[in-house]
């Protein structure tokens, strides 16, 4: 309905059921004359059912079923004929019965059915016959029909060609040229009348009638495949007799159509050996075909049709491949053709779409993959051509959206090929980068940035290559791979730039002023995560590569340093564990079995103190951690840690060789000032993130203190720290927690002399009256309290240094008790304000009372002197004389007075020593309530 | 149709690109191999000459593109196909993955009678290949599979080596053989526009 050309498919379905069924009768009463060895009535009714074929209202797919009816019914034709010789019939007398046959189409498949017959009985010459039959055809010039009926002679003749070493070979028979002249005169034949279709029918749906020519194509690809099947044709015939004409064929048809088709099946259907000999005429070809024709898909079918074969080769090697083939290929310097041939076809086509362009050099890409592997100047240059090729098109590829995803395509290549270890060698990389817009550049960075994290171990990658020779061998950081090189972490900043900073074209969008804050944090803990994998064996290395990517994140901005800051000073803490170590394992070279140990465990420590610090970036909002002296945590993660040493002991720890034995140049000031510098901007202002701020002080002063015995470091982390809870901290709960924080760090810290502890220690104690609720500020007290008794040093964790540079534990009983008894006061404050309110909030005094209790006897089971049973019991008895009295406590307080209660009794019931049970029998507490109201 | 006659069988082979199709059919027919790869253009056959229990049969033997682009005409020529061969490679796990779809493929375009019964064989080619070390598909799991497809043939063959090849076109051709007898049946019935008619609406529900 919608054709000029041919009916409408209902229509066409109803001619081809009816020439079908026509085509079934007559094939009947042939096979039935067959039977009854009728030759007159099969060749009648052979020829009326092939006369079905003559129609040109059945569009080609329609067609082919016709034609597969009238073929299947062809081969009982054949199989008579051929016993019909037996009976004594000539073919030659045969031969000349079939053309008897009224029309011209039925007639010319019977020829060519006696015919093939003929050459097979060997009573006519091959050459002869062929030629004949070849020239025959001609006389159907209706293209489908004539392609249909070459079709035939072809596949009929196939096995009957003088090919050399075949039966019908010999010097009156001929040879593999008369072979070859067969089939390329049907091929050029047919595709001549493949070429001619187009003209037929009106300009109006061509498309449609393209697409239907198009269903032709194979027909005349066959011949190819008959040629390149043939045992004669050697490589010196193709090259000087067969592509030359197909090439001639090919350019001087000028159809799009047959050319893309016809270079494609070339490509595909000879061996690569012949290609090999032959890439410059190929290539040649290129630039001659119709500007319509999509050049590129030809030049990367061929390439990735090379790499394929230079793949199996080297694959195939070890079990009888052919290793010359590699050789073979660079001897002729494919790549350098291929190249030049790319370059010429985008400068022949200025209208070529960017992205097609790009599509060949993706190609070439897998090429020099496969061809040079681990070669990666091949990349380079690959990458610089893309980059010439496209580089006048302005950023965003004119936008391009088509050709950007490709040049992601080519950009993702190396990545997956090399590993992106290997890759940051390519400096050709980020100027073809530059050419992305800056969103789509992010996506490809947060894939590379994806890779690092991710990356499978190395050999997993397959034919990725060994990386270059010096790199010391990476600390295993589980499911990722480790940067370890200077200039190689530079690199990486540069191919992650998006992540990194905002677009350096002003106006662009998707920098960190177009994402809300959670948005840009998500994106951020990419790059915080991506740190840790930023790492050496060499502490003076690694402090390079923190410095670097301080640098970088610095030029990101306030906001993006929120989240990256913390992530850097962890690593650099982390870092500073390591230093002591190499530092120890320089000092005291001989002991290696030692060292070796010491560096497991430090790796095994440090990659545990990775994971915590990645746990705590995440936990950072959720306000999780404490840093006071939780025991049952601490005694988890030693576990933890052993476990971890156990792991990691059938692999052979890869830091030992690189203990030096040349202490590091990096000192533990410079490290600690470093760290001090960076977390500078999380204070406050844009980047302000003052909680975790005072969290990494504390931590890092920790380390200034045990780690480093840096005493005046150690003081300025702390005064930072104190500073910032005076001023900065927003809330009163986070006041609170940071002033806990803060105590629970400075009480572990034995860097200090007396003088710098009391300043610290009088800062922190203020600092608790503060605080405003009353209760809160009995609690901070308390604690407080504990900064007077420190525990006994704690050996495992004084490391390699032992205690030097440390002081003795302050244990201070006076002070202990006067702190305590300040906390009481406020008590009693407390108590006095209830008195004026009479609010059964301000209760809540109670609780504060049973908070002082509560550290008083722990502090009394430290054995704490000048702590009795007369100072708790006090404490006890106004709590209790008040509830007697009629107050009634709050919930809180009422719950902590019950669990004190049970403490005391359960201690006096089954305390762990016969002088424990002593002491808490001697308390007079009232028995407890049955249970917290 | 008389018993001495001459029985023609057809038989069509399926499978990926490179999975070995024409050089199985080059092995079995002529005793040929190479190692170069070149793509089928189209579909095209063999016959090959052979007898059975004593009778002559003609096996037509269809190879055809595992590549998409070389398929431009369709698939008219599955029809009447005796015997379906799917083929792939035993180092390409896509291949074995992608036999659903040429099963598939198969029974809608052919559109066999009783797809059910129709007999299908699979040939897991290239069994040579790095010496069997480069491995994809177990012998196990190309047995489970056809195993759920009801019962399908298996054979392991090398056409590069000859392992298995004739063997695997026997049973090739005894299961073809098997389903040749409805055929039979059904050419008279092509002059009775009767049942014509009626073949046709069966057609049309398909």
């Amino acid at each position: 309905m919608d054709s000029a050309a041919f009916p409408s498919a209902d229509e066409q379905q109803r001619i081809l059921q009816d020439a079908s069924t026509v085509i079934k009768r007559n094939a009947f009463h042939m096979r039935k004359a067959i039977e009854e060895d009728n030759m007159r009535d099969s060749l009648k009714h052979a020829a009326a059912m092939l006369g079905e074929l003559r129609t040109s209202q059945l569009q080609p797919q329609k067609y082919y079923e016709l034609y597969m009816l009238a073929f299947d019914q062809l081969s009982y034709l054949e199989s008579f004929f051929a016993d019909e010789r037996g009976k004594g019939r000539a073919y030659s007398e045969l031969y000349e019965l079939v053309q008897h046959a009224g029309n011209v189409l039925p007639r010319l498949y019977l020829m060519v059915a006696v015919g093939c017959l003929y050459i097979k009985s060997h009573e006519a010459s091959p050459r002869d016959v062929l030629k004949d039959l070849v020239e025959m055809c001609k006389g159907v010039q209706h293209p489908t029909r004539g392609l249909f009926l070459r079709a035939y002679l072809c596949q009929r003749a196939k096995g009957l060609l003088p090919d050399t070493g075949s039966e019908f070979e010999g010097p009156a028979a001929g040879s593999i040229h008369d072979a070859l002249d067969f089939l390329m005169t049907n091929f050029i034949e047919m595709n001549k009348l493949w070429v001619r279709l187009q003209h037929q029918g009106s300009a109006r749906d061509k498309e449609k009638r393209e697409r239907e020519r198009q269903q032709l194509q194979d027909l005349v690809g066959k011949n190819l495949t008959y040629l390149s099947q043939l045992d004669g044709l050697s490589f010196e015939l193709y090259r000087d007799q067969v592509l030359p004409r197909v090439l001639d064929q090919i350019t001087s048809c000028k159809d799009d159509l047959a050319q893309l088709y016809l270079m494609q099946a070339l490509i595909q259907g000879f061996p690569d050996r012949f290609h090999l000999g032959t890439l410059e005429s190929l290539l040649g070809v290129l630039p001659q075909l119709q500007p319509g024709v999509k050049v590129h898909s030809v030049m990367a079918a061929l390439m990735d049709r090379l790499a394929r074969y230079a793949s199996n080769a080297s694959a195939s090697a070890a079990g009888g491949g052919d290793p010359r083939v590699l050789e073979e290929l660079a001897a002729i310097d494919a790549f350098s053709k291929f190249k030049a041939a790319i370059a010429q076809i985008i400068a022949s086509q200025p209208n070529l779409p960017a992205a097609d362009a790009v599509e060949m050099y993706v190609a070439l890409l897998s090429y020099a993959g496969s061809v040079h592997p681990g070669q990666l100047a091949y990349v380079d240059e690959v990458l610089a051509a893309a980059h010439a090729a496209l580089g006048d098109r302005g950023p965003g590829l004119g936008g391009d959206a088509r050709a950007e995803r490709q040049l992601v395509a080519l950009l993702s290549v190396p990545l997956a090929k090399y590993g992106v270890d290997v890759a940051l060698g390519l400096k050709e990389y980020p100027p073809l980068t530059r050419l992305l817009r800056y969103p789509t550049h992010k996506e490809l960075a947060v894939k590379i940035v994806q890779r690092v994290l991710e990356a499978p171990p190395p050999g997993a990658a397959g034919a990725a290559p060994s990386s270059p020779a010096g790199g010391s061998p990476a600390p295993p950081v589980s499911g990722g791979c480790v940067i370890s090189d200077v200039s190689k972490v530079k690199m990486l900043f540069r191919f992650i730039a998006p992540l990194v900073a905002d677009p350096d074209v002003p106006g662009e969008a998707g920098g960190a002023a177009d994402l809300d804050d959670e948005d840009l944090d998500e994106e951020q803990v990419l790059v915080a995560r991506l740190l840790h994998h930023l790492r050496s064996d060499d502490p003076d290395t690694h402090f390079t590569i923190l410095s670097v990517a301080h640098d970088q994140l610095l030029a990101g901005g306030p906001r993006r340093l929120r989240t990256t800051l913390p992530s850097l000073v962890f690593c650099g803490l982390a870092l500073h564990r390591r230093l002591v170590t190499a530092r120890a394992g320089a000092a005291g070279g001989g002991s290696a079995a030692g060292k070796k140990a010491e560096s497991k465990k430090e790796a095994a420590a440090a990659a545990k103190k990775k994971e915590a610090d990645e746990k705590e970036e995440e936990e950072d909002k959720k306000d999780g951690e404490k840093e006071d002296g939780e025991e049952g945590k601490e005694d988890g993660k030693a576990e933890e840690k052993k476990e971890e040493e156990k792991k990691e002991e059938p692999a052979p720890a890869p830091t030992a060789p690189a203990a030096p034995l040349t202490p590091p140049k990096l000192t533990s000031e410079q490290l600690l000032q470093f760290l001090l510098a960076a977390i500078g901007p999380l204070y406050g202002g844009p980047a302000g993130q003052p909680v975790t701020a005072l969290r990494l002080l504390l931590a890092a002063g920790y380390v200034a203190s045990e780690e480093a015995r840096l005493e005046l470091l150690a003081y300025t982390f702390f005064e930072e720290a104190i500073a910032l809870y005076d001023e900065a901290l927003p809330d009163q709960r986070s006041r609170a927690t940071g002033l806990f924080d803060i105590i629970g760090g400075l009480q572990r810290c034995r860097v200090f002399g007396s003088e710098h502890r009391d300043a610290l220690t009088a800062a922190a104690t203020a600092g608790c009256m503060r605080l405003v609720a009353r209760r809160e500020q009995c609690r901070a007290l308390c604690a407080a309290a504990w900064l007077w008794w420190q525990v006994e040093a704690d050996k495992a964790a004084a490391g390699a240094g032992g205690d030097k540079g440390l002081q003795p534990p302050v244990r201070d009983g006076a002070k202990v008790v006067a702190t305590l008894q300040r906390a009481a006061k406020v008590a009693g404050q407390g108590k006095a304000q209830w008195g004026a309110t009479g609010r059964v909030r301000d209760a809540a005094y109670l609780g504060a009372y049973v908070e002082v209790a509560d550290a008083m006897m722990r502090l009394w089971d430290a054995e704490v002197p000048g702590i009795d049973a007369d100072k708790v019991q006090a404490l006890l008895d106004t709590v209790q004389a008040d509830i007697a009295a009629g107050v009634a406590p709050d919930a809180h307080s009422a719950r902590r007075w019950a669990s004190t209660l049970a403490h005391i009794a359960s201690q006096a019931a089954a305390g762990a020593t016969p002088a424990v049970k002593e002491r808490y029998g001697k308390l007079k507490a009232p028995p407890a309530p049955p249970a917290a109201a | 149709m008389s018993t001495k006659k001459r029985r023609l069988l057809k038989v069509i082979i399926l499978g990926d690109s490179g999975v070995g199709k024409t050089s199985l059919m080059n092995q079995y027919v002529q005793k040929k191999f190479t190692k170069e790869y070149k793509a089928t253009i189209g579909a095209d056959f063999l016959t090959k000459e052979i007898e059975v229990d004593d009778k002559k049969v003609t096996m037509q033997i269809w190879d055809t593109a595992g590549q998409e682009r070389f398929q431009s005409l369709g698939s008219a020529f599955y029809r009447g196909a005796d015997c379906c061969v799917l083929v792939f490679d035993v180092n390409n796990a896509k291949s074995f993955d992608d036999l659903d779809n040429w099963r598939d493929e198969f029974i809608i375009q052919a559109g066999p009678p009783d797809p059910d019964n129709f007999p299908f064989m699979v040939l897991g080619n290239k069994i040579d290949e790095n010496g069997g070390s480069s491995r994809q598909v177990s012998e196990k799991k190309a047995k489970a599979w056809c195993a759920s497809k009801g019962s399908i043939p298996y054979f392991e063959t090398s056409a590069k080596e000859d392992i298995n090849v004739e063997a695997a076109f026997t049973c090739i051709t005894r299961n073809a053989l098997r389903n040749e007898k409805e055929e039979e049946l059904f050419m008279p019935d092509a002059v009775d526009m009767n049942t014509t008619a009626t073949q046709r609406k069966r057609a049309g529900c398909c």
